[in-house]
């Protein structure tokens, strides 16, 4: 892990990552309707770096990572993913698309398909791979995420862990670049927990680079490079872990740590 | 190693106690049974005094034949016996095929799987098999006895592609594709535009045939299936020319015979119009979803009779001169019309009622919008609509009476060949109309029996 610890000096305290840098956002404004929802939101994320995103309810985390991979679109201001700058052309945004998987809260799995054709249908139909091709890839992720046995169930034969592994390895089998995790875990059991964040983990330590909106501290402490603090659309505050849990800079940060910890 | 546990508690409740507990739970359910139960018994005993000892069913016995074929030349009829069988065999394939996927599909997803048993069977198509009963018990010869027991014993035999291996599934549905217009075809004949309807048929099989797990898609697939389909056409369209089967057009069939071709293709090519106008209502292009919505609102603001008679008088003048069409086609094409309206609200709600997430994370993998619609929203929308739309359906049969006001003799329609023999000029009005009530009744039934059963079926693994 020497290049995940020397990542964390070169970002520490830096908005703008130097060097390798896969996802640029610079200013971006999002609103819907009135309401701004992202107010001149600036970072650069490095690849292989992992950057945790927390924050109060509201205060558009899930909207900065939605607009990474345009299933928003930003108002003003530029997204790069890359190399390639995010547009409304919509073979553009399918190109990100591809480039980066994305877990939603809710898991969001095909309930009208098995678990094989939920993670080999985007690498059929979007990387046009043989059916063969596409199933022992499929079975590698699921390996990967510790449930190849459960391969020809329907998700709703799953308990909500095993739904949100499946959904990791779905994402997975697009090969993608980036991932982006929206509140993976805010729906699980808390018993459940514990086996999603294992898997998150080892995808970390494997390199993935990850953005990552979550309320799981421990899982920020273990894994991540960096962790932003998003407070009413804008980032108030970015820091390594340790900087950021035991010497915040910001009212608001001490504030929303003093309510979670 | 498992643990005997004790079975749940009984909750069966014995015939007094249910009786007390389901008729008598307290002072105004017991007063409620008591009028109801003397009203329903005295209703049972009307409709038996009718059916068993006042009623002279010899319209009906004497005139079977017209009421199944109407008017249907009588020297083609071996026609229809040879549809009927043919049908017989393609229902046993077809059936065969389905279960033995839905066993491999439940064995591999470790969900329990019942087999379907004669008993099952019986229960989910017991108004039918009534039907057919009440049909033999007026049958004078023995040929429809012959024609149900052949029909019987195809369709057991098509039942055994239960036990064909799990690569010949394909090889099912085609044979029972093909035995469908082999049996559509013994009748109207193979001549005009019959051979399109085949070829069709052959292309999808020679399309999905070429179907392979190993290859990775691309132009090289592209262009074999392209080949292998303008083949497939061309010998479909040559051996057409060469062999031709005489037949018997449908402006000359009439009778339960047509009641059930016309509302079976009103169903067929109704569903794929509605898809489209439900579709094309929810478009981002205005000109398209504009057209789709004034076509829906205009369709669902006539009623289905004015449509009809347009059909017959007017249709002629907005088609290119020189067109002939029969006046069932131009039935037909009303009754396709109206429903695709009624079809396309049923699966605009379908597509409304799919959470956003699923599409959000379609596109989150790459798809494109048309893969996400055929992939994801189409398959679950559909799904949820089963009922709504075998519903529409059901009134598509029903509604099909109709066409006896405009001349055409339909089971309905044969009453008034019936009632203008001499000997049925004003008795057996009720009988006869009680018989085609009973006849209705039984599919009607059985389709609403089999969506719910459908339903039930697809929500596999829904949890």
């Amino acid at each position: 892990m020497s290049s995940s610890e020397s990542m964390r000096g070169v970002f520490a305290d830096a908005t703008r990552a130097e060097g390798d840098v896969i996802i640029e956002v610079e200013g971006v404004d999002k609103y819907f309707g009135d309401f701004q929802a992202l107010k001149d939101i600036n970072m650069a994320v490095g690849r292989r770096e992992v950057v945790v995103v927390i924050g109060p309810s509201g205060s558009g985390k899930s909207t900065l990572i939605r607009c990474i991979n345009r299933l928003e679109s930003h108002d003003r201001g530029r997204i790069v993913v890359d190399d390639i700058e995010l547009s409304g052309d919509i073979r553009n945004i399918q190109e990100i698309r591809r480039e980066t998987g994305m877990v939603f809260q809710s898991f969001n799995l095909f309930p009208h398909l098995t678990v094989l054709d939920n993670v080999t249908l985007a690498p059929r139909q979007v990387r046009n791979m043989a059916k063969d091709e596409a199933e022992q890839l499929a079975m590698q992720q699921l390996t990967r995420v510790k449930i190849p046995e459960q391969a020809r169930k329907y998700p709703g034969q799953l308990s909500g862990g095993q739904q949100q592994r499946v959904a990791i390895a779905r994402a997975l089998a697009m090969q993608p670049k980036v991932m982006l995790f929206d509140e993976p875990t805010s729906a699980l059991d808390p018993e459940m927990i514990k086996e999603v964040l294992d898997v998150m983990i080892e995808l970390a330590q494997g390199g993935m680079t990850m953005i990552v909106v979550t309320h799981e501290m421990g899982f920020a402490r273990a894994v991540a490079n960096r962790v932003v603090f998003m407070a009413e659309g804008e980032i108030v505050e970015v820091g390594t872990p340790e900087h950021f849990f035991t010497d915040p800079q910001e009212t608001r940060t001490k504030l929303f740590l003093s309510q979670i910890l | 190693m498992t643990v005997a546990t004790p079975p749940p508690p009984s909750t069966g409740l014995s015939g007094a106690a249910w009786i007390r507990a389901k008729l008598f739970p307290n002072i105004w359910s017991g007063i409620l049974t008591v009028v109801l139960v003397p009203i329903l018994l005295y209703l049972v005993y009307r409709t038996a005094l009718f059916v068993f000892v006042n009623a002279d069913w010899e319209a009906v016995e004497r005139n079977l034949t017209l009421f199944m074929q109407g008017t249907f030349p009588r020297d083609q009829q071996w026609r229809l016996v040879a549809q009927i069988f043919l049908f017989a065999l393609a229902l046993g394939v077809g059936a065969g095929t389905a279960s033995a996927t839905a066993r491999d599909r439940a064995l591999q997803a470790g969900l329990a799987y019942r087999p379907r048993t004669l008993g099952s069977v019986l229960r989910r198509f017991w108004s039918l098999i009534a039907f057919v009963l009440i049909l033999l018990y007026f049958a004078s010869t023995v040929t429809p006895w012959l024609v149900v027991l052949g029909a019987v014993a195809l369709a057991i035999i098509g039942l055994q592609s239960y036990r064909l291996p799990t690569s010949f599934r394909l090889y099912g549905w085609l044979l029972m594709a093909l035995l469908l217009v082999a049996g559509f075809q013994v009748v109207s004949g193979t001549t005009g535009r019959a051979w399109l309807v085949m070829a069709m048929v052959v292309g999808v099989g020679a399309w999905s045939l070429t179907e392979s797990s190993r290859i990775a898609p691309g132009w090289g697939t592209w262009a074999l299936k392209t080949v292998a389909v303008v083949v497939s056409t061309i010998v479909v369209f040559l051996v057409y020319s060469v062999v031709t089967v005489p037949g018997v057009g449908w402006d000359k069939w009439s009778g339960l015979h047509l009641t059930l071709w016309v509302s079976a293709l009103a169903i067929v090519l109704s569903f794929p119009i509605g898809l489209f106008l439900a579709l094309a209502r929810r478009s981002t292009l205005p000109a398209l979803r504009w057209l789709a919505t004034t076509y829906i609102e205009l369709i669902r603001g006539v009623p289905l009779i004015s449509l009809l008679f347009l059909g017959q008088y007017v249709l002629g003048f907005m088609l290119p001169a020189g067109t002939t069409l029969s006046s069932i086609s131009r039935a037909i094409a009303a009754m396709t019309l109206f429903t695709a309206a009624y079809v396309a609200e049923i699966v605009r709600g379908g597509l409304q009622s799919l959470p956003v997430g699923q599409i959000e994370a379609g596109q989150a993998l790459g798809l494109s919008t048309p893969s996400v619609m055929r992939l994801i929203v189409l398959p679950q929308a559909l799904r949820a609509v089963i009922p709504a739309m075998v519903g529409q359906f059901i009134s598509l049969f029903k509604d099909s009476s109709l066409l006896s006001i405009i001349a055409i003799l339909e089971f309905l329609g044969v009453r008034s060949l019936i009632h203008a023999q001499p000997d049925f000029r004003v008795t057996a009005h009720a009988e006869t109309l009680v018989f085609v009530a009973v006849g209705y009744w039984a599919f009607a039934y059985a389709m609403s029996r089999e969506s719910q059963r459908l339903e039930g079926r697809l929500r596999v693994g829904y949890g």
